[in-house]
């Protein structure tokens, strides 16, 4: 019987070492079983992983066509009704069809020029400072919070507003369990997302092309009254949240990853074609999502397992994206590495929408970065990361932009 | 049931049971078919499905959209008149198709 028979998520150890715990599930626990009743189990194989994601009769939702009683039924309910992440099909085949322009390749061609203003103008910021930085505050968190104002038409001035009221509304998005304390915190935000996205979305209504992603979706709802005002609503916020932090986290890493390889920083600086292979390679190397659930849509068997319908499976996507079974030396940092379908954005169905934008940006980040800040070196070689378990992130990376 | 043959690009065809609903792409998925990817499960943002329509009943093929035409200028194999994304064709005739070989 392995140690990890039953694997204990809030055991310290994991987190220590992110990285060989994986590699310890992959080799010796492919199904590890959560504490304390089964109902829960880690999968962290790439095969297994990509299996679980590309089958329709998986879930999102525990219960099938079925809500959680502790939403309640205000806006908040609303809002986790609507939401794209927390729905099967046939409601989520519906919506993603209506949504899937924004981000198709003409509404990217059209967003190249902003999105390249933004980085290059904060990047230009950072070629600016003497000395020490910390990236997260002046790049990681900027950027992402001034493309996805810009994508939704908020004035940039308006970031804070819009970002500060993320946390109230996440529980009501997740699957965790609501106090009525943070039910009433919830319906309070969904709110006054309502309010404030409803208010852009109507001052803009009739002015946007098919080229811009709001327009596109407006567009969608026009035809025949197919994608709703909430629903319409719904979406952008979820483009924010959904955009903000993962941004961040694949920004930070890009560069902590490059300038702790200088060998791979100088492939970078000589070919920078390979930025959108880099920027795939930062994703699989150290993704910025760890973990993404689905719920068992029937019984079957695994690795010599009977996995019932309804078990929550924690799809292990960072782990995935280092099995040595499907990647050569995983653990090595190569951006010349061929043939990388990592599960980063995941697969299947809900295939992460924002793709194309996320590799927009790193395509311009990665293709600027050397050739502007070629000295640029790291201040502090053990940056600080959090304690999350789902979106471990650096807390703060020190570098010094015009070296030391 | 509707056969669909899949060739590949060292010549095997394989040939699968097609169920009502599936796409090219969806029963390609279902069993186990080399070089169909279908990395965004239909949502056409991938291209990873692209396949080349050899024999099918051209005239009862859905139009290509403006969204699969871009598409298909983003796949790894050579685009040609008879290239189509396999999660845009229904599986309602019997259908060939080759899988484009996976570049090196």
């Amino acid at each position: 019987m392995s140690a990890l028979e039953y694997l204990s998520l809030g055991d310290p150890t994991i987190r220590a070492d992110r990285f060989a715990t994986y590699r310890r599930l992959r080799d010796d626990n492919p199904i590890a079983r959560v504490e304390p009743d089964g109902a829960r189990v880690v999968l962290t194989r790439y095969a297994d992983v990509e299996r679980i994601f590309k089958d329709p009769l998986m879930r999102v939702q525990p219960k099938a066509g079925e809500y959680p009683a502790d939403i309640g039924s205000g806006p908040g309910a609303t809002f986790h009704k609507l939401s794209l992440p927390d729905m099967d099909p046939p409601t989520h085949t519906r919506l993603r069809k209506l949504v899937s322009p924004a981000f198709a390749p003409r509404a990217l061609a059209h967003m190249r020029s902003w999105v390249e203003r933004i980085i290059t103008d904060n990047v230009e910021a950072l070629a600016d400072v003497d000395g020490e930085v910390d990236f997260v505050e002046h790049f990681g968190m900027r950027v992402p919070a001034e493309i996805a104002c810009r994508l939704l038409h908020a004035p940039a001035a308006d970031a804070a507003t819009v970002l500060r009221r993320m946390p109230a509304l996440n529980p009501v998005l997740t699957h965790t369990p609501l106090t009525p304390r943070q039910l009433a915190a919830a319906d309070e935000a969904a709110q006054f997302y309502f309010d404030y996205i409803g208010e852009i979305v109507d001052s803009k209504r009739g002015k946007l092309g098919p080229e811009d992603p709001v327009g596109a979706l407006m567009l969608a709802e026009e035809e025949g009254g197919r994608l709703s005002r909430d629903e319409l609503i719904v979406t952008l916020v979820g483009f924010f949240i959904a955009s903000y932090h993962t941004t961040m986290v694949a920004m930070t890493n890009a560069v902590h990853a490059l300038l702790s390889h200088p060998d791979q920083m100088r492939l970078l600086a000589d070919d920078p074609d390979l930025a959108p292979a880099a920027w795939e390679e930062v994703l699989r190397w150290q993704s910025p999502v760890h973990f993404i659930s689905r719920y068992a849509g029937y019984d079957f068997e695994l690795h010599g397992a009977t996995i019932t319908e309804g078990t929550q499976l924690m799809l292990g996507l960072a782990a995935a994206n280092r099995d040595e079974r499907r990647f050569t030396d995983p653990d090595t940092f190569d951006i010349r590495r061929a043939n990388n379908r990592h599960l980063a954005f995941t697969a299947g169905g809900h295939y992460c929408i924002g793709a194309p934008l996320s590799r927009l940006e790193g395509d311009i980040l990665l293709r600027l970065l050397p050739q502007r800040l070629p000295a640029m070196t790291l201040t502090d070689s053990n940056p600080p990361w959090n304690d999350e378990l789902v979106f471990p992130s650096m807390t703060a990376l020190k570098v010094a932009p015009k070296g030391m | 049931m509707t056969k669909i043959d899949y060739i590949q690009s060292d010549g095997t065809r394989i040939t699968v049971d097609a169920a009502p609903g599936d796409t090219v792409m969806s029963a390609a998925i279902a069993a186990d078919v080399d070089g169909i990817v279908g990395e965004c499960g239909g949502n056409m943002m991938c291209a990873t499905c692209h396949v080349y329509v050899d024999e099918a009943p051209a005239a009862r093929l859905p139009a290509m959209t403006d969204d699969e035409d871009q598409m298909l200028a983003c796949t790894e194999a050579p685009r040609t008149a008879l290239s189509r994304l396999g999660c845009q064709l229904p599986t309602d005739e019997p259908m060939v198709v080759t899988v484009p070989g996976i570049p090196t």
